[in-house]
């Protein structure tokens, strides 16, 4: 592979790399939308802009084949946009695989080498879909405004009409990274609001690159100064600039180029109100510096509605260092706490006592107040993750010759980023899964009586201090009978205990590896790996996991996540002399029990509990440590945990407490420690390791489990 | 890490510790503190020269006994045993010792390599021998302490998830 140079430093890169998978991201959604919703045009506007701001990013940076392909797309969305041409599969399939492309080339820069990929049959395509109508017309807009006018006539012309033309003077900080792309969004933003006449430098000059920190345009618009001044307010990086009405001089600069984007209803002009027009002329803008050119809320707002994201960027590392810093507080709090307990024991009633009381009891609630405030920086709402499923469940749908449509819920519900980074690929896994297995074809749609075309829900909300995440279809449905034979086929379990199975515990069958009831194995899913790496993956994350499916009608996955990973309320448990923290999400119910009362079913110890047999796990057997050298104890704990939806009692000697814990992860000289997850600091400054239950239980028992489960 | 290489040219500073009735060195850039032994969490299915976790001022370290780790007799530890504080790698973590003897400067010429009788296969952390003064002093590589077992761990953990993928995954 070729190496590949970019006019950037790796620090403009990144903010390079991160903009365009932001553009990518935003067109990916469009796109699909734009096949759902047709041409509407302020889609269509945002889907111009971002393939438009990428084609000058990418040009800035010096990316020649992404400029290229870039240009062209622009130049069928104009089309679009225009009207010259109607919205249709070909249409989008050719975008949807630009986007694709893109995305090689983006990587490209990421890596700094050139893949090996040819983007010539992509680009005949392209033209191709371009040229079925003959383009009269380029999107620069070199050609679209009269050559031969001079802008002097023009700008009397649009004087004539009742529009105003203002000459708009703008500088750029001269510590920019990218002038000339602040220079293209002047252009194309103005664009929205206005015809442009003028422009120094020209449209073509700032696509080259070749321009300085200064740039000046005569624009005819429909909007007022105000309107003109929020926008240059909005573009990141101006320092200063003055707008001026226009009055054609005598020597005017001949047309060099202008650049027309032809203005659409922008959806935006609504929000932005003409009550916020006095604020914006009180400005005074002067040169802070970079970084000191605060936005006002309205313009917050604004960009917001943009979707781009504009807040402020926070590298992950010192969020979750902030987290840890946050924990240790927690750690301390809870210490402080007891040491003042104890000291009133021991010194009983003091004034001293009681002050030092009431300072804890201070600290402990900004502590909290605080922990709340960095958990919730921590959120990510849910669409980071949903957005990339329309995509994908469009394409599915396409490989399988199906018609689903799916509908998002709730996906401004927010979870924690690690979390979120944690639940694309079982969801992934559940959609693929509703898409191949669940819906069936149009035929067999209509024969049963259904509409042609398939529902796929995905939602996600809160539910106290939990996220339950739901992925439903329309479909088929799933027979337990045929999961019980697929399973006895396969060797999973026995004729024998598959007979004594209830309907509930078929399903849950579909959970086992090596288990797919697909009649032929497709593309992307139906190989048996999906459903118990989906189990497993969620219950890292402290998470469950059920479904409900009725046959004809369809299937529900449930998920129930915590909000965060990095601070979980937790039981402490003593076992063998050393105390051990076990999330209280995974635990259902804690029993005292006898241990003479313990059983052996199929070899496995077990109780009764309320005429069903439990089945337990010593847990200082299963951690594999020994005793700590005490008598025996006849009184001890079954803390009860679900494993594949069944419970599983943990038998521990003692119960010490239930806190809030943070989690720390372990050292990799323990990586075969099997069922723990991490540790945690006590209140006591002592380290307590923290009980994965269900790898726990999972890696001791899962055979056995299962088959003494199924007989019980 | 390269500091080592460059005090070697003329002097080396150690701090030199008992293990059993040997006397180890190792370079003193490399150690965080010497603690008293603080209460030990032991984390099931550890390494069994891995004695556990302690909570150092907020962070979690491993602490391995040396002893165990050199096949040294383990008899239990005594009033004089601290816990050497040391960065291996990018690890922080914890050797335990019999007791802390001092902090040496030792030129370089007094280290002598290994004999190759005595290196063998498992025992290549031991850098040299330094002569001082009647005293014999092993001057360990720390990273090859943890290295070979680590390695020979990690290859097993290989081992395990390759015959269990279905499950690990």
């Amino acid at each position: 592979m070729e190496e590949m140079r970019f006019d950037a430093s790796a620090d403009e890169l990144g903010v390079w790399l991160a903009e365009a998978d932001e553009l990518l991201q935003l067109l990916d959604e469009d796109v699909v939308r734009l096949e759902q919703e047709g041409g509407v045009p302020e889609l269509l506007q945002e889907i111009f802009r971002a393939a438009h701001t990428l084609k000058g990013s990418s040009a800035s940076i010096g990316h020649r084949r992404m400029a290229e392909l870039t240009h062209l797309m622009e130049s069928l969305l104009d089309l679009l946009r225009k009207g010259r041409r109607q919205v249709e599969t070909a249409i989008i399939d050719v975008l949807l695989e630009c986007l694709d492309a893109l995305r090689v080339l983006r990587q490209e820069v990421a890596e700094s080498r050139r893949r090996d990929f040819d983007l010539s049959p992509l680009i005949s395509r392209l033209q191709q879909v371009i040229e079925v109508f003959p383009a009269s017309e380029t999107v620069d807009g070199a050609a679209s405004v009269c050559p031969g006018t001079t802008a002097k006539d023009e700008a009397a012309a649009f004087q004539a009409e009742g529009k105003e033309v203002f000459h708009v003077a703008a500088d750029v900080d001269r510590g920019s990274l990218m002038p000339a792309v602040r220079g293209m969004q002047l252009l194309v933003e103005l664009g929205e609001v206005g015809q442009v006449i003028w422009s120094r430098p020209t449209s073509a000059q700032i696509e080259n690159e070749d321009v300085g920190n200064h740039f000046e345009v005569v624009i005819a618009s429909w909007e007022g100064k105000a309107r003109l001044e929020s926008i240059l307010a909005g573009i990141p990086e101006l320092v200063s600039w003055k707008i001026t009405p226009y009055f054609p001089p005598e020597a005017f600069p001949a047309v060099g180029e202008a650049s027309t984007p032809v203005p659409l209803v922008d959806e935006r002009r609504e929000d932005q109100g003409p009550q916020k027009v006095g604020l914006k002329e009180d400005r005074r803008v002067v040169n802070l510096g970079p970084g000191a050119r605060g936005k006002s809320p309205e313009e917050m707002l604004r960009l917001a509605g943009r979707k781009l994201s504009t807040t402020v960027r926070i590298d992950v590392a010192r969020l979750d260092n902030l987290m840890n810093l946050v924990g240790e507080l927690v750690i301390d709090r809870t210490r402080l706490n007891q040491l003042t307990s104890q000291l009133g024991e021991k010194y009983g009633d003091s004034n001293l006592l009681e002050d030092l009381a009431q300072v804890s009891l201070h600290l402990e609630r900004i502590t909290n107040e605080l922990q709340n405030e960095v958990m919730k920086s921590r959120l990510l709402p849910m669409e980071n993750v949903f957005s990339r499923f329309p995509r994908l469940v469009r394409d599915l749908a396409q490989k399988a010759g199906k018609q689903v449509n799916l509908v998002i819920e709730g996906q401004e519900t927010e979870l924690d980023r690690s979390v979120i980074e944690e639940i694309g690929d079982p969801l992934v896994h559940l959609l693929r899964n509703a898409v191949d297995h669940g819906i069936e074809t149009v035929e067999a749609r209509l024969a049963a009586g259904k509409p042609e075309v398939g529902t796929v829900r995905l939602g996600a909300r809160h539910e106290e201090n939990q996220i339950v995440i739901t992925v439903e279809d329309d479909g088929r449905g799933i027979d337990p009978q045929k999961v019980k034979s697929a399973a006895v086929e396969k060797g999973l379990i026995s004729r024998e205990s598959a007979d004594r199975l209830g309907e509930r515990e078929c399903l849950d069958l579909i959970f086992l590896a090596g288990l797919s009831t697909a009649q032929k194995v497709s593309e992307v899913s139906g190989r048996g790996v999906g459903m118990d790496v989906v189990r497993t993956n969620i219950e890292r994350l402290n998470g469950s996991i059920s479904l409900d499916t009725a046959l004809g009608r369809g299937t529900k996955f449930t998920i129930r996540l915590p909000l965060t990973l990095a601070i979980v309320q937790a039981l402490l448990v003593s076992v063998s002399g050393q105390i051990f923290a076990l999330p209280v999400l995974s635990v259902t119910e804690i029993l005292p029990i006898r241990m003479p009362e313990v059983k052996m079913v199929n070899q496995r110890p077990a109780v009764q509990l309320r005429g069903e047999v439990l089945p337990l796990l010593h847990l200082d057997e299963a951690l594999g440590m020994s005793g700590d050298g005490q008598p025996a104890r006849v009184r001890k704990y079954a803390v009860c945990v679900r494993y594949g939806g069944r419970p599983v009692g943990l038998v521990v000697d003692g119960l010490v407490g239930e806190q809030e814990i943070v989690i720390k992860p372990l050292n990799s000289l323990f990586a075969d420690a099997v069922g723990v997850s991490g540790v945690t600091i006590l209140g006591d400054g002592r380290v307590a390791p923290i009980v994965d239950a269900a790898s726990l239980v999972k890696a001791y028992t899962e055979e056995r489990l299962s088959l003494g489960l199924a007989s019980a | 890490m390269a500091t080592a290489t460059d005090t070697q040219v003329q002097e080396e500073q150690l701090v030199v510790f008992e293990l059993g009735h040997e006397v180890y060195g190792v370079d003193i850039s490399r150690v965080h503190e010497i603690i008293r032994l603080a209460q030990i969490t032991r984390v099931p299915r550890a390494p069994d020269f891995v004695e556990g976790v302690i909570n150092l001022r907020g962070r979690v370290i491993p602490v391995i006994d040396l002893k165990k780790r050199f096949g040294l007799s383990t008899d239990s530890h005594s009033k004089t045993s601290r816990i050497v504080v040391v960065d291996v790698d990018d690890n922080t973590i914890g050797m335990i010792v019999d007791g802390v003897s001092e902090v040496l400067r030792l030129p370089v010429g007094a280290v002598e390599p290994p004999s190759p009788l005595v290196v063998t296969v498992d025992s290549d952390y031991v850098r040299g021998i330094a002569k001082l003064e009647e005293r014999l002093i092993i001057l360990l590589d720390l990273d090859k302490i943890l290295s070979r077992q680590q390695r020979s761990r990690l290859d097993e953990f290989a081992n395990d998830a390759g015959e269990q993928t279905g499950s690990v995954a």
